[in-house]
């Protein structure tokens, strides 16, 4: 079991389906706010992703930096669940089609 | 991570959760972060995702709201520990988002991530929201830092 989907509870079926029509790369971007702490964005980063110190830190910094950041990248309802962590962690998250899939 | 005690001044400390406690109170039925879904994802999903957030927030909030029990206004302490620590970042994130849409709006983001307002040249409605925002910011760095500690990311 992913980092992601151990906080996050059983999806309804339908959104397994949804994930198997449209199946394909799709990135996980976690997009600038001014408000939560760099320090709370890293320890985010490494709960739900299970990255290091130093990646989560790197991600960090391109986000504030550059408005945002490419998380991960891969099968759909993964995805799905970590942008749902992500909301549940209070950061602005979204899911994108990987255009090079 | 083990337990972590913290020590507040209640004088200080309680005018700024009587401020808090309607914004919580809020969290139930109304969501701090919109989630942006694709076009494409459908209305069960949809359904799904916002309510599940809606719980999580719900319960975030009351752990939070927990740590400042009968303990904190007998002795000023609260308790965070790892059953507790996850909710009271979470909440400490949605509480300062809000305040931030509703109270310090007109402040750019860069002289707010930088710290850099003015604080008496503030009404005193932003005052008491930048001082709760500044709060639970503090209550965070004390969690996380904690947990560096622990896991020797230091």
């Amino acid at each position: 079991m992913s980092a992601a989907m151990a906080d996050t509870q059983t999806r309804p079926k339908e959104a397994a389906k949804t994930a198997e029509k449209t199946a394909g790369g799709w990135k996980v971007i976690v997009h600038n706010d001014p408000v939560n702490l760099m320090s709370y964005v890293v320890m985010v980063f490494r709960r739900v992703f299970g990255y290091s110190t130093e990646k989560a830190r790197r991600h960090m910094l391109e986000v504030h930096e550059h408005g945002r950041s490419v998380l991960w990248t891969g099968e759909r309802e993964v995805a799905e669940n970590y942008v749902h962590s992500l909301h549940q962690w209070q950061l602005t998250a979204t899911l994108e089609r990987d255009e090079e899939d | 991570m083990k337990k972590i005690e913290i020590n507040l001044e209640q004088s200080v400390i309680a005018p700024l959760l009587d401020f808090i406690k309607p914004l919580v109170e809020e969290f139930g039925n109304d969501l701090v972060v919109k989630p942006d879904l694709p076009p494409d994802a459908d209305a069960d999903l949809r359904e799904w995702w916002t309510e599940n957030l809606m719980d999580t927030l719900a319960n975030d909030a009351e752990a939070l709201m927990h740590l400042f029990d009968r303990r904190f206004f007998e002795s000023g302490t609260i308790e965070v520990n790892p059953e507790n620590a996850d909710s009271v970042l979470r909440a400490s994130a949605a509480i300062r988002l809000r305040l931030r849409d509703r109270a310090l709006k007109r402040f750019s983001d860069e002289d707010l991530e930088k710290g850099e307002l003015n604080y008496y040249g503030m009404s005193q409605e932003e005052q008491r929201s930048y001082a709760c925002y500044i709060f639970m910011a503090t209550i965070q760095e004390v969690i996380i830092e904690h947990m560096d500690i622990i896991h020797g990311n230091r």
